[in-house]
């Protein structure tokens, strides 16, 4: 029986979500393909990447398979819409063998990569495709789960390619109403040979879901496992309403003064002047119908009441629990136990303070507060450092290796907006000083990490075609469909505040490069907008 | 300064020093409901409609959230003492159809009470609410309210599941105590057909389309789902998802007697003592006996559970929320040495042990929370042995046996000895067998000043008809006897099938609780 808190050795990959998550293990029997359906502009690449982002977050090896993008890597120009005419047999071959170059990735990835989850993101509208797919998953014991995006409204149509498709790599230099007309087109194309999922007969004994009208209904057919159980949990309870979540830590505490961790102190003189200034931005945001959530740690109280709105205290937001290291400082922790200091500086996120929580834990507590997010319009979050990092690397897309040196400074607020694929953040400083708590990444290790175990824990949005159809790739940043987005008319709340507050506002924004590979630890990305100065372009990937 | 705090001290939760109310009790999530939520149940006789309502409400208790059953059938006996054939319900009965309204009616009156009164947040109308006519009124009565309504609408078409139905609980209805069985399955079977003329299934594609609702098709098969609301009528779907009828038991252990049980320590990270490695021996010894297919094993992530799990030399799983309940600075003290040195945090546990948090660490209450994702995975496996903790299996077991708050934290639990869970009808057949390896006794009971009467946190999942369409009231039922008499005459159901060894235990001396 082993000495650690955890009472594991290390394992190897297969044994992975076996032992160290044991709320991943019932994901993971098999690996399983999700096959996404639907016609073009029905959302499908949203659902793709946000459903892989989730799984990902919550410690299932996730990635996305878009179709798209290797048809444009093997057709370096598009044209127009006579490429994906059902009479175009030229072209009809060119993506069948697309698709089988993509389901040879999801094979490698599957079986070579340690990964348990392929998202086959393509329209995938006839039988015949879903035919090939499925004999490709049994022979290769793969379960499959079929998500099927259905949606009549045309409005919403117009507004997903306005919205994405316009920016598409597809149509580079052409104004909207020849994209909207091309793109309707090739709708068209398509829809000559819809065969939708059929649940009274044809496909009867698939497994799968259908999204109705973004959400209004859902039609959910065999689930047969934990983790379809829980796709379909999240996809209900996903919306696409605009919305803002902020994310801020407690005013400063006395504890955080003297350097301590954990505990449960008060607010320092400056964390309480925080909590007026945030209450005065939150009046300036004016949000509609905000919620605020707390933990259940006096410091966050201390500083939602400040606020003088109702709020609600979850005490899953508590901070990490540091176990036999509570109220300590870092100095005493390194004296005390200077073995637990040092394996928590090698592997942060899997590491658990004795008789308390690691990172891990912390993701898997916090995983209803996700789902309520998700659910949820504008809230403001009140939580701690290690419960902000957690949550933030679900919005951004981070691995488990940057989740636990994500920088979320006190007296800091972060802005978080969907956008498209993404969702873009602004950093806003209250301009009340605080102590750092913020201890970086030793460099001693993010070399020297066994290969074998980064592809395990890599958090990855993204996808990269293996084996693509042409040699030569395309730059990383481009990937999947969206081009960088001049910010600057997308930033109201920023030139709103030209006058009065400027002098103490100092503002960060940074569009979430949340399919960027591989992304850089660093927040070199983020540009800082002092003052007076006129919005900067904004490197945006979206 | 408004930033004064001061500390709840039984749930040690902090709140504003000024004179604002309180906030509610359970504040530790999300708020579940803003306002009041009639779950009103649709579909024809013996489509597993009282079995979704009362086990959707066993759970919504469970987490929190105070539910109870009203089920029609129960108005229409008191309002018509005898019954005595499908006659009654045949469409053209006009007579009857007054009283069907009348106790339907006197139900709503009910629920109303319960939900704007009683502090009740949800209500599940159980009744057949097969025409639109009914649904129509249901939705006046809530909109009049306030109240949100969700429709739960179960569709099987599969002859041989109604058929199984209808022997498992139908037969042993009231209604047909002095009928033999062949008799009762044919009357029923005509009652079926008096509804199935005039049944309008809701209909999410126009007429339905602005309801909330969802379809369970075929035993859960297939799930239509509608215009979802909020955070609760979300997690009913959820959890509606989950479940299923596939027979099954589940087994529920502690681990092996610890070190730290020998010297009356709570909590810590101790192994087994040798008593308790015995016990692990005898485990795997009962566990083969069993004979069971594809058994799954679940431990939490403490020594003890573990070690008790080595021994069975079977793959598991290890789960932190399985956990024992965390006791904070009492970690690791005998009761005798937290009587010493916090007497009054000794005090204050006894007397609301549901909701009391040991400073830093957790109540009874956060236990559930944390354990909800493993009774959900419970109800989605099919065999399962748990091998966990003094107060997880309390919290477990007070699940599965529908508990109130106020009895979870004192049923007993006691070291090495099984308990084996066999979902049967409505509830849930309990056999506790002790494998007769000695162990410490590691069980407080309630102090006698702290044994209260009922109050509002009870958990029933029975019916209590308050405002029954007679003004003779039934005799306030022990819902817990009733049923026993009810669930005896399931022939799965053997009452010697229960170990006697425990005497002193009233949950566990009868055979059959629900």
């Amino acid at each position: 029986m082993g000495e650690s808190s955890t009472f594991l050795g290390r394992l190897d990959c297969s044994h992975w979500a076996k032992f160290s998550s044991s709320w991943a293990s019932y994901m993971t029997n098999s690996p399983t393909l999700i096959v996404m359906i639907g016609l073009p502009a029905r959302g499908k690449t949203y659902v793709s990447k946000k459903l892989t982002r989730y799984l990902n977050w919550i410690g299932v090896p996730t990635k996305v398979f878009n179709l798209g993008v290797y048809r444009r890597e093997a057709v370096k120009s598009y044209k127009s819409y006579d490429f994906f005419r059902h009479d175009n047999k030229e072209a009809m071959e060119i993506r069948k063998r697309c698709a089988l170059v993509a389901l040879q990735d999801v094979k490698a990835y599957l079986l070579e990569e340690c990964g348990q989850i392929a998202v086959f993101d393509a329209t995938n509208t006839t039988r015949e495709r879903r035919d090939l797919i499925l004999s490709f998953a049994k022979e290769n014991a793969f379960k499959v789960f079929f998500v099927e995006s259905v949606c009549d409204d045309p409005e919403v149509i117009a507004a997903n390619i306005l919205e994405v498709k316009v920016s598409s790599p597809d149509y580079p230099e052409r104004n909207r109403e020849n994209v909207m007309d091309d793109f309707l087109k090739r709708i068209e194309c398509y829809k000559v040979t819809y065969q939708p999922l059929d649940p009274d007969a044809y496909d009867k004994d698939l497994s799968f879901i259908k999204v109705i009208n973004v959400g209004q209904r859902f039609l959910v057919n065999r689930v047969q496992d934990y983790i379809q159980s829980k796709i379909v949990y999240y996809l209900m309870n996903i919306h696409v309403q605009p919305r803002t979540i902020y994310l801020c830590r407690h005013g400063e505490s006395e504890y955080n003064l003297v350097g301590k961790i954990g505990g449960d102190s008060g607010l320092s003189p400056r964390g309480k002047q925080f909590a007026q200034a945030l209450k005065k931005f939150i009046e300036e945001q004016e949000i509609v119908d905000l919620k605020v959530w707390t933990s259940q740690l006096k410091r966050t109280i201390q500083t939602a009441e400040s606020l003088g709105v109702m709020y609600e205290q979850w005490k899953i937001l508590n901070e990490i629990d540091a176990g036999v290291c509570e109220e300590m400082t870092y100095g005493e922790i390194e004296v005390k136990y200077p073995d637990e200091f040092a394996l928590r500086d090698q592997e942060k996120y899997l590491y658990r303070y004795p008789g308390g929580e690691s990172y891990q834990d912390l993701v898997q507590r916090l995983e209803p507060v996700i789902m309520e997010l998700e659910r949820q319009g504008n809230v403001l979050v009140i939580s701690h450092q290690a419960v902000m990092r957690c949550l933030l690397a679900y919005f951004l897309d981070k691995s488990a290796d940057e989740l636990p040196y994500l920088r979320c400074p006190l007296h800091t607020i972060l802005k978080l907006t969907p956008v498209a694929y993404g969702c873009k953040v602004e950093t806003i400083t209250l301009n009340v000083e605080a102590v750092n708590t913020h201890r970086d990444k030793p460099c001693l290790n993010s070399n020297t990490l066994p290969a074998g175990h980064s592809p395990v824990r890599m958090r990855r949005n993204s996808f990269m075609p293996r084996a693509s159809a042409d040699t030569v790739k395309r730059p990383w940043h481009y990937s999947v469909g969206s081009k960088p987005l001049d910010l600057v008319g997308a930033f109201p709340s920023l030139e709103a505040r030209d006058g009065a507050d400027q002098q103490q506002l100092q503002v960060e924004a940074q569009v979430v490069p949340s399919l960027c590979f591989p992304c850089p630890p660093s927040p070199a990305v983020s540009v800082v907008l002092t003052g007076m100065q006129p919005v900067p372009r904004v490197f945006v990937s979206v | 300064m408004p930033m004064e705090l001061t500390q709840s001290r039984i749930q040690k939760i902090w709140l504003p020093n000024d004179n604002r109310p309180a906030l509610p009790r359970r504040s530790c999530g999300p708020q579940l409901a803003n306002s009041p939520t009639v779950i009103v149940m649709v579909g024809l006789p013996a489509r597993g409609k009282t079995y979704i309502s009362k086990k959707l409400t066993r759970y919504l208790n469970w987490i929190g959230v105070p539910t109870k059953v009203f089920n029609v059938g129960e108005y229409r006996r008191e309002a018509v003492k005898h019954y005595s054939s499908y006659d009654f319900f045949r469409p053209d009965n006009e007579e009857a159809m007054k009283v069907r309204r009348q106790c339907a009616l006197a139900a709503l009156r009910d629920v109303k009470l319960y939900l704007t009164e009683e502090a009740g947040q949800i209500a599940v109308f159980d009744a057949t609410n097969t025409t639109r006519e009914r649904r129509g009124m249901i939705l006046n009565f809530a909109k009049e309210n306030g109240f949100k309504v969700f429709f739960i609408e179960s569709v099987c078409n599969d002859p041989t599941v109604v058929a199984s139905n209808v022997r498992e609980v139908k037969l042993s209805s009231p209604d047909y105590r002095d009928c033999n069985s062949t008799d009762a399955m044919e009357d029923f079977m005509k009652r079926i057909n008096c509804y199935q003329a005039s049944y309008q299934p809701l209909d999410p594609d126009d007429y339905d389309r602005e309801l909330s609702l969802i379809k369970v098709i075929d035993v859960g098969r297939r799930f239509l789902v509608n215009r979802v609301q909020d955070h609760i009528q979300s997690r009913i779907v959820y959890y509606l998802m989950n479940i299923h009828v596939q027979p099954r038991t589940i087994y529920l252990c502690r681990h092996g007697e610890s070190e730290f049980n020998l010297k009356g320590k709570i909590g810590g990270d101790s192994g087994l003592s040798n008593r308790g490695k015995k016990f692990a021996r005898a485990l795997n010894k009962f566990v083969e006996e069993q004979n069971l297919k594809d058994l799954k094993v679940w431990t939490s992530q403490l020594k003890r559970t573990i070690q008790t799990a080595e021994a069975l030399q079977l793959p598991y799983e290890q789960w932190k929320a399985l956990n024992e309940i965390d006791a904070g600075v009492c970690e690791e003290m005998t009761y005798e040495e937290i009587r010493e040195q916090h007497p009054e945090e000794f005090a204050l546990r006894d007397q609301d042990k549901y909701y009391y948090r040991y400073p830093s660490g957790e109540s009874y209450q956060d236990l559930v929370q944390r354990l909800e994702p493993v009774i959900m995975e419970l109800e989605r496996q099919e065999n399962v042995l748990v091998i966990c903790h003094q107060a997880v299996m309390r919290c477990l077991l007070a699940y599965f046996l529908d508990k109130s708050a106020d009895e979870m934290p004192y049923l007993k639990c006691p070291l090495h000895t099984v308990l084996k869970l066999t979902p049967v009808a409505y509830g849930c057949r309990v056999e506790s067998i002790s494998l007769n390896i000695e162990a410490v006794n590691t069980h407080r009971d309630r102090p006698e000043e702290g044994k209260k009467g009922p109050n509002p946190l009870m958990r029933r999942n029975s019916v209590t008809p308050l405002a029954s369409p007679e003004p003779t009231k039934k005799p306030r039922i022990n819902s817990f006897e009733e049923h026993v008499a009810v669930s005896s005459a399931l022939p799965g159901c053997v009452p010697q099938e229960v170990p006697s060894q425990l005497p002193g235990q009233p949950l566990l001396g009868k055979a059959c609780l629900t």
